[in-house]
């Protein structure tokens, strides 16, 4: 089976060293592939490298943790920070970070966590294989359940702005995890993943049938950045909005 | 809409207002007690006034036209008496001197005693035969005025008439006093011989004092007057000394409604009478003089009293306001004194009393404020920026377990654990699950320094792991037995902490065998002893319960001391 790729960034050296060699990445699946100690080298690791999963620090010289993963469009990131800042959390779930641990750093937490994403992203790769047919997303829309009906009709009609699992949350008068677990349940895929695809179809609407450009279609599709965009359009269908365009 | 039904009100003044009532309860009574009388008196009074002066009038000149009649009679006696007729045809002083005793006989008994009222004279054309029943009057001496010069003279009067009238002649043209009475009206018979010629006259003068008795009885005239309508003279029966012709009476004049007449039959004479009718409106118009009168001044007195009054209100209401101004100022030394008016009282003692609670208030705002100011200051003091601390804690941690120094590893992030917990402020509230962990984290750490000597248990019911209770209940709690009960006791050191459910709250107790407290503590020793992070719990507590929830503690010196809270259950 092939491992995932892992991409550390944090500034201080002993921390950065225990983490690689201390948590035991072959035990999980994973692969360290790449190290850094400041933002912009980071960024371009990421670039370079393009992780499966990023863990980083959110203090970081150059470029901060949060501004590097939304500059670099990481889907998957994990903040350790010596923070406990409101603003840092709301952007953080923002930018679909999957988890935020705070340092002192329990290393078993860190661990479960990332154990946790990686079986999310192999499960999500599936999905992604079962319900896109390389140009084309097939969504389960028939569903039973009378909440999660709601659910998709509000992303449908909201995902052009940005919205979260508790804006959902709240609108279905359902726990956070509940919906989380029913959603997946009913649709057979999670609400992230869910919701991008409505983007992503209503993204490639546009690529057929409009002269927009990828930045102005990733805006009008709720996407945070175009990066982000290609990104997850890559994941879908293989190749770029723009190598689809061209076909 | 709105603002049709938000009338506005016209501002007014106290003393405005209070002349306002007081016009009112003056005026409405006094509106209608004028408006009464002057309806009554315009359709009864005047009414009946006129019937009854009506009346009084004519039987006063019945009375008159009697007494006339009665004196034109014994005129008529006196003049068919032979033995007048012959003294005064034979006109000769000697032979009527013989006869004297007899023409005063016939005199006197005709003129039956009241000559007090009248007085009876005869002359002869000459004048030489002159008889009086008093002293003959010298106006009707002949020998003296032959001449018509005194116009008054009834004998003149009766010459100017054709001369061979026999009827009486009725006269009050001449009011000569006649041993201090008045003559009021004269009445003369002519006498003659057998072949006519006029032989003399017999003149008879009724005094005043015959008539005046008996007019304007009622006193219903203001003046009664007798007229001649021949002569156009005239002569007042109220004011005898009032004589003349019309011009003297001007009222005769006019034909007012207020004049009354009436005619003496058989004579020339009438009797006018002015009714007191024009006095009595006289009277009703100063009457309403002295209304109006006492109305201004009833005004002036009202608005005298509004003044006063409002202004007692004023001046006490504006040293009440002053007072208030003052105290917004900030000055708190104001004490309202008794004013006398019960009202203003209960004011004065209400806003003492609101004083007084305020000046207390802010002192012990002040008080507060000083305090935490003081807590601020300390606790910055006190501060270190927790990332450098939390970010140290990590670097510990990563040497330590590079190192394969697991206590320190796991010291470190339990420490971690407490101390974040401790400066989180972000929710109130964790789930039971969280606050024994943290328990646990610090019974850990405790259990590093003191070893097997530490021992504890926590049970707690697996279904309440995920209620929500007030954070930072618990830790304080544990913290406290161990700083308080077991760091100073010798031997064995050991806590029970048991969570459990009892009749639908959550009683949570934290046991230890540590030296116990003296004797139990109530809230208020506890807030200065050393044990104020037991306070603090209690404290908070009660700013989120109130009075629903318990706090007990129970010690034995020497044995230990249990401390069990119960709270509501909070929702899942």
């Amino acid at each position: 089976m092939k491992k995932l790729k892992v991409v550390l960034v944090e500034d201080e050296e002993i921390v950065l060293r225990e983490l690689k060699e201390t948590i035991d990445w072959e035990g999980l699946g994973l692969e360290v592939v790449g190290t850094a100690k400041d933002g912009i080298e980071g960024e371009q690791m990421i670039r370079s490298l393009s992780p499966d999963i990023v863990v980083t620090d959110i203090k970081l010289p150059g470029k901060n943790g949060l501004e590097m993963i939304e500059s670099a469009a990481v889907t998957n990131g994990i903040i350790l920070s010596g923070y406990t800042d409101f603003e840092y959390t709301k952007r953080a779930i923002r930018l679909g970070v999957f988890d935020y641990l705070e340092k002192p750093v329990d290393d078993e937490e860190l661990e479960k966590s990332l154990k946790m994403l990686a079986i999310r992203i192999i499960e999500d790769e599936k999905d992604v294989d079962r319900i896109s047919d390389g140009c084309h997303i097939t969504l389960m829309e028939d569903v039973q359940n009378h909440w999660i009906k709601v659910a998709i009709d509000y992303m449908n009609k909201n995902y052009m702005n940005q919205i979260s699992l508790s804006d959902i949350a709240r609108e279905t008068r359902l726990s956070e995890s509940h919906l989380s677990t029913l959603f997946k349940a009913e649709t057979g895929i999670n609400f992230l993943q869910y919701l991008n695809a409505i983007r992503l179809n209503a993204a490639l609407n546009l690529l057929s049938q409009s002269t927009m450009n990828v930045s102005e279609i990733a805006r009008s599709t709720g996407f945070p950045t175009p990066g982000y965009f290609t990104k997850i359009f890559r994941r879908f269908f293989g190749k770029t909005p723009t190598e689809y365009r061209g076909q | 809409m709105l603002q049709s039904s938000m009338r506005r009100r016209p501002v007014t003044t106290l003393s405005g207002r209070l002349i306002i009532y007081f016009l009112i309860v003056m005026l409405v009574p006094f509106l209608l007690f004028v408006s009464y009388t002057i309806i009554n008196y315009n359709r009864g009074i005047e009414r009946a006034m006129t019937a009854q002066a009506v009346s009084a009038l004519e039987s006063d000149a019945a009375s008159i036209s009697s007494v006339i009649e009665e004196y034109r009679h014994k005129a008529y006696t006196l003049s068919s008496s032979p033995i007048i007729t012959r003294v005064l045809e034979e006109n000769d002083p000697e032979k009527t001197a013989r006869n004297i005793s007899s023409v005063y006989e016939t005199l006197y008994v005709t003129m039956a005693g009241d000559t007090y009222k009248a007085s009876a004279s005869i002359v002869s054309s000459t004048g030489d035969i002159r008889i009086s029943t008093h002293n003959f009057p010298e106006a009707y001496d002949l020998r003296t005025h032959t001449n018509d010069w005194d116009s008054s003279n009834i004998i003149t009067i009766a010459k100017r008439k054709s001369g061979r009238e026999r009827a009486s002649i009725i006269s009050i043209e001449d009011h000569r006093y006649d041993a201090g009475r008045q003559v009021l009206l004269s009445i003369l018979r002519r006498t003659f011989a057998a072949d006519g010629t006029l032989t003399g006259y017999i003149i008879i003068d009724v005094m005043s004092d015959a008539v005046i008795p008996e007019i304007n009885d009622s006193n219903l005239f203001s003046e009664v007057v007798l007229v001649d309508n021949e002569t156009f003279s005239a002569i007042s029966l109220t004011h005898p000394q009032r004589y003349g012709s019309f011009s003297e009476f001007p009222f005769l004049r006019n034909d007012s409604s207020d004049i009354y007449r009436a005619p003496l039959e058989g004579t020339t004479l009438e009797l006018v009478a002015i009714s007191l009718n024009p006095l009595l409106r006289e009277n009703f118009r100063t009457w309403t003089l002295v209304i109006a009168v006492s109305l201004v001044v009833g005004i002036l007195i009202s608005i005298i009293l509004s003044l006063i009054f409002s202004r007692s209100i004023s001046t006490r209401m504006r040293r009440i306001i002053e007072s208030m101004k003052r105290f917004e100022r900030g000055d708190f030394s104001i004490k309202l004194e008794k004013t006398g008016i019960r009202e203003f009282d209960e004011l004065s003692i209400t806003f003492n009393i609101m004083v007084h609670r305020i000046e207390r208030l802010l002192e012990r705002t002040r008080e507060e404020e000083a305090k935490s100011a003081e807590a601020e200051r300390k606790a910055l003091e006190s501060q270190m920026n927790p990332h450098f601390l939390f970010n140290t804690l990590n670097t510990i941690k990563a040497l330590a377990k590079m190192h394969g120094e697991t206590e320190i590893y796991q010291t470190t992030i339990r420490l971690g654990k407490l101390l974040r917990s401790s400066i989180d402020n972000r929710s109130e509230s964790a789930t039971l699950q969280e606050s024994l962990d943290l328990v646990e984290c610090y019974l850990l750490i405790q259990k590093l320094r003191f070893g097997e000597k530490l021992r504890y248990s926590i049970n707690c019911r697996e279904d309440l792991l995920d209620r929500e209770t007030p954070k930072l209940i618990l830790q304080p709690i544990v913290e406290n037995a161990v700083t308080h009960g077991l760091s100073e006791k010798l031997g064995d050191w050991n806590i029970d902490i048991t969570i459990d459910e009892k009749d639908g709250k959550l009683c949570m107790s934290v046991s230890d065998n540590g030296i116990g407290f003296h004797s139990i503590p109530d809230m208020a020793d506890l807030e200065h002893s050393q044990h104020t992070g037991l306070y603090n719990v209690y404290r908070r507590l009660e700013l989120k319960y109130g009075d629903a929830f318990s706090f007990s503690i129970s010690s034995e010196p020497g044995m230990g001391a249990a401390i069990t809270i119960i709270i509501p259950m909070e929702d899942k």
